[in-house]
């Protein structure tokens, strides 16, 4: 009996009745597993309670987690946004003309009371992990930065297509420890903008495999007809966004279809349009026919009306044309006057016509065969790019909650005892380093080391092998003379169980971790001596790594703006001045020297660190008393023989960003501005070097 | 050649009340040194029709609407350095949902460009109970201004008393029209960073959306009053209903209020019909008071006929209800009743007392609410003395 989620708490944030057609899945499957679940809605003038009662979800208002003691913090809070406002309304006419000004006003109060109520929520809740649609309002944005406070894990989910403007997905991933996307396409839009690929997971979408079975199982397509009546009519599914066709445009189509009797016309308007704005187009349609018609406005499922369909078409790209094709319904996308100015449309994809209303109706007129234009097999690939997988999505993220849970409780490793002592005569240094894939690099890896230890003290080499045997490969490593160890393992050992497999049997006072393809320059171990020698026994000393053509790969590393690790002065030249400066920062990657004895306090690598090893490392040493315990060297430098880091492995970023939930925080923009360096003088010296490189 | 100061007086549909309209045009005779030009946007027809006799200039706004992610990035930069508690931007939080990404619908209004523009004044909205178009205008109207570093003047039709201040600390001086909204954004906790005025009530009744008949008939009657008889802006008006039934009971009043150490200008009404024997009423009330008349910073006799010359007091006092007290209560003008032989009461804004006890916080408290109010003309001249000190 699995017992994990027993005692568990789960939170969401839910707003619109859309955002529980995701979220309560995977709530319920929680529930049904031991946790405990809380839906948590926010203050809107479009009720977020009304999705909770008529979903008959219980919940609780953001507001009730504020008191007559909060009072005085939520006036403060307004204030503080009152004064940023009536700053930036006179600074530029940007803010005072992007919303009523007195709804903004109305907004910064809620937004004051609900920062503080998310607060109080979370401390008083103490949810295991919070879950939401997104963080691009101001609800999942707050409930995701208080969640971050107090080291709790955040899960986003994102809905299906995003066919809005890139811009439109900032920050979506800042606080959110992770956000699942329905398939890669998604995931690739996001980080195509600024989004951290390795916070986007595509699980595939919670729902609609289920939705698909049920409507099968259900026969919901006979009975949907039955009920509206269109037995034995082709009936067409016409999808509005938030705003209408404009009906001048459309009414010839509307009419054709209360002339022909074999036809019928289903509209649906999206929840989000506004009664007054459905009524207004309505009523455009001359009664006699808009009897004819069928106007929806919310109050049937979706994906039963496209079951009893026959062609689905839209007025513009929504999510909902995606769940038509995955249904199996052809697809229309309407060409109107106004021209789509879409980043992403279905006709581009491959998998809807686009056609006029005239043409659509002169289509119809002629019987037209819509279920052929479009290639079955394009519309596979496009499900599949854009669904990952229908089946089992929920699995896969309750898969990725727990992992995320149990991560981020993780205790500190405890500090683990060396099983064998140093010797009589132990070396200054242990060089541990992997074997890499690349033969031709491993051998110059090996070189440098070699080459550049030379007459700086005694040394040894540990070899940690977990790639499997090739000819090439045997041959160096048959070749290695000197005091060179290797400790053979299986191909599944990630780099962080490698290397401290290869401390485990390291006798140098001094632990000196490489990361694959790192290869280091003339006088490392000299400027490694002076460091050591000069600072606390208890830090670890990392240096700069360039690239092949010397560009900065590593120079500390900072977290950005989305409280993700990124490194200081990446892609700059190494001689860049600021670059230059011997400085301690909360993490360092590609490289580690940690005193033997610091390293076993620390507990070694964990296991589950694999590629985020060194930052996980030094994140651990942060927590201890020693002041300033990470610390970068610039004179010790190194070059990335293959010139980029290895892409992440999933399972190794979710332990990374639960376990450090609570520790990462944007420091970047301060680092630079304490360098006295501004984002536009940095982009320009980049822009600088880029030109220097391609003008070599 | 017009070479006065012009001020930009926009209003808009909602904003504007037929007793507004003719107190408008009262309050544009009383400052003469002033242009002041009504400005309507073209699109409120009812209230260009409504405010005809103002000769308003009609304008137009012209809405655009644009989206691009230059708006998200001037919109992010304009906020910068904005936190929530705990150092969250108040730009992720707010930007991309409720100031609607890069989405803008800026209104450029088409006011004429005088050169001798020195402020624009107008209503400002609330968040409960103005309209789009109507708030769109408004901060059109605020931004054009602002670009040309022109002043802007709020005022108070709808109540301030809320806990949304933005537009208030977004202009430079905002006018209210009733005590409650003066002392809130006056108080420390509203914060409101430019000069808050309050209106007289006889001005404060005819800037607002209803507007009592005994005020829009006494349109101009308190300053004609404040003129003639020259009364001090720091002199309590203090209006006493007479009447020859309760002579002595009056002349008690009046001599207690004489003994009081203030500055009063007391009204005093008398009827043709209260005269008794060979005396007039007012001969009645001067024999009766000879020795406390004086005591009086100054006083005058109405005829009581005249309700509207009430207009003018700060408050009421009186022996019994009377007619007057209950047209005073109507009116939302203080009075305290003194009247031992029934129960201490209070109905709406007339106290009811059984001793002279209530008299000093009574007058305290008039005193109190008087120092915050300016004439609608004081405000003008002081903000024109502000820019041109």
């Amino acid at each position: 009996m699995d017992t994990f989620f027993k005692g568990k708490k789960i939170a969401a944030y839910i707003a619109l009745k859309h955002h529980t057609r995701f979220i309560v899945p995977i709530m319920e499957k929680l529930e049904s597993l031991g946790a405990e679940v809380i839906y948590i809605v926010g203050a809107a003038e479009r009720s977020q309670e009304i999705t909770a009662i008529e979903t008959r979800i219980p919940y609780r208002h953001v507001y009730d987690y504020t008191s007559e003691q909060d009072q005085p913090e939520v006036h403060m809070a307004y204030m503080a946004l009152r004064q940023g406002f009536v700053k930036g309304i006179k600074k530029d006419v940007a803010i005072g003309s992007s919303a009523l000004i007195t709804v903004q006003d109305k907004n910064l109060h809620a937004t004051a009371r609900e920062h503080i109520g998310f607060r109080n929520f979370i401390a008083k809740e103490k949810p295991d992990l919070c879950l939401a649609l997104h963080e691009v309002n101001r609800w999942g944005k707050m409930m995701a930065f208080w969640a971050k406070k107090f080291n709790i894990p955040f899960f986003t989910l994102q809905e299906g297509l995003t066919n809005a403007a890139n811009f439109l997905f900032i920050g979506h991933v800042q606080y959110s420890t992770t956000t699942l996307v329905w398939g890669e396409k998604t995931r690739q839009k996001l980080i195509g903008f600024e989004a951290p690929a390795d916070k986007v997971i595509p699980v595939g979408n919670t729902h609609i495999a289920t939705e698909i079975q049920s409507l099968e199982k259900k026969n919901t397509r006979d009975k949907m007809r039955h009920a509206l009546k269109c037995k034995k009519q082709f009936v067409v599914l016409l999808l509005f966004s938030a705003t209408p066709a404009p009906i001048e445009e459309v009414k010839d189509l509307i009419e054709f279809f209360a002339q022909n009797h074999q036809f019928k016309l289903i509209i649906k308007f999206h929840p989000v349009a506004t009664q007054p704005t459905v009524e207004g187009w309505s009523n455009h349609i001359p009664e006699p026919i808009r009897k004819k018609l069928l106007l929806i406005h919310g109050q049937e499922s979706t994906y039963d009306l496209m079951a009893a369909s026959d062609l689905c078409v839209l007025s513009e790209p929504s999510t909902t044309g995606l769940e038509a094709l995955a249904i199996g319904k052809p697809l229309v996308q309407l060409k109107l006057i106004k021209p789509d100015q879409y980043p992403y449309d279905f006709v581009k994809a491959g998998v809807a016509l686009h056609l006029t209303p005239t043409e659509l109706k002169e289509h119809l007129a002629s019987e037209f065969d819509f279920s052929s234009p479009t290639e079955q097999r394009i519309r596979e690939e496009f499900i599949r790019d854009e669904l990952t997988d229908t089946q089992g999505a929920a699995d896969r993220i309750i898969a990725h909650i727990r992992s995320a849970i149990a991560w981020n409780q993780t205790p500190t490793p405890p500090a683990f005892a060396y099983e064998h002592s140093q010797g009589e005569a132990p070396p200054r240094w242990s060089v541990i380093l992997p074997v890499a894939s690349d033969p031709q690099l491993f051998l110059h890896q090996l070189e440098s080391v070699s080459v550049h230890s030379e007459g700086q003290g005694d040394y040894e080499v540990i070899l940690v092998n977990s790639q499997p045997p090739s000819p090439a490969l045997q041959e160096i490593l048959a070749s290695l003379e000197g005091d060179v160890s290797i400790v053979n393992l299986s191909p599944e050992t990630s780099l962080s169980q490698a290397l401290n497999a290869g401390a485990k049997i390291s006798r140098g006072d001094q632990l000196l971790f490489l990361g694959p393809d790192v290869a280091p320059h003339a006088q490392w171990l000299h400027h490694l001596a002076l460091a050591a020698d000069a600072g606390s026994h208890d830090r670890i000393i990392g240096g700069m790594v360039m690239s092949p053509n010397k560009n900065i790969l590593h120079a500390g590393m900072n977290v950005d703006a989305n409280n993700t690790p990124a490194s200081a002065y990446i892609h700059l030249d190494d001689k860049f001045p600021q670059a230059q400066k011997p400085r301690p920062f909360q993490m360092l990657d590609y490289f580690a020297a940690v005193p033997r004895e610091f390293f076993a306090r620390l507990g070694g690598f964990h296991p589950q660190a694999g590629a985020y090893a060194f930052m996980d490392l030094c994140l651990t040493a942060g927590l201890t008393d020693t002041i300033h315990p990470v610390f970068y060297i610039p004179e010790i430098r190194f070059t990335l023989l293959s010139g980029e880091k290895a892409p992440e492995h999933r399972d190794e970023s979710l332990y990374f960003y639960s376990r450090w939930q609570g520790q990462l925080w944007e420091n970047e923009a301060q680092f630079y501005a304490n360098d006295e360096i501004s984002p536009l003088q940095l982009d320009a010296a980049r822009m600088t070097r880029a030109m220097e490189l391609v003008n070599r | 050649m017009d070479n006065r100061p012009v001020v930009y007086w926009i209003l808009q549909e909602n904003q504007l009340t037929p007793a507004m309209v003719d107190y408008l045009k009262f309050f544009v005779q009383q400052i003469p040194n002033l242009n002041i030009q009504f400005c309507i946007p073209s699109m409120w027809q009812n209230t260009l029709e409504m405010g005809a006799d103002l000769n308003p200039i009609p304008f137009d706004g012209i809405l655009h609407n644009e989206e691009s992610y230059d708006w998200v990035c001037r919109k992010r930069d304009a906020l910068e350095g904005t936190q929530l508690p705990g150092g969250l931007d108040a730009w992720r939080v707010l930007l991309l949902d409720d100031m609607n990404g890069g989405v803008v619908h800026p209104v450029v209004p088409k006011l004429p460009d005088h050169p001798n523009v020195k402020f624009i004044i107008l209503q400002l909205p609330i968040p409960l109970g103005s309209t789009a178009n109507e708030e769109r205008m408004f901060y059109a109207s605020v931004h054009w201004a602002h670009l040309r570093k022109i002043p802007v003047i709020g005022y108070e039709l709808l109540p301030f008393d809320t806990k949304w201040t933005l537009l208030q600390a977004l202009v430079d001086g905002v006018i209210t029209n009733n005590e409650t909204s003066y002392d809130w954004l006056t108080s420390p906790m509203a914060a409101i960073p430019g000069k808050v005025w309050c209106l007289p009530r006889y001005e404060a009744q005819l800037m607002c959306p209803m507007t009592p008949p005994f005020w829009q008939k006494g349109i101009g009657v308190p300053h004609h009053f404040i003129r003639q008889a020259n009364i001090p802006d720091d002199a309590l008006n203090i209006y006493i209903p007479h009447n020859v039934a309760m002579s002595h009971e009056l002349m008690i009043m009046i001599r207690r209020l004489a003994r009081v150490d203030r500055k009063i200008h007391l009204m005093i009404s008398v009827g043709k019909d209260q005269g008794r024997g060979t005396h007039t009423h007012q001969e009645i009330v001067e024999t009766l008071n000879r020795e406390d008349l004086g005591k009086f910073f100054s006083y005058a006799f109405h005829d009581i006929q005249n309700g509207l010359d009430m207009s003018l007091a700060d408050g009421i006092l009186a022996c019994s209800s009377c007619y007057a007290t209950f047209l005073a209560n109507q009116s939302s003008i203080p009075s305290l009743i003194i009247d031992p032989d029934i129960m201490p009461s209070q109905r709406g804004y007339s106290q009811t007392a059984n001793s002279y006890d209530a008299l000093e916080p009574f007058l305290d408290q008039l005193a109190a609410a008087k120092k915050k109010t300016s004439r609608m003309d004081q405000i003008f001249t002081e903000v024109l003395n502000a820019l041109n000190p």
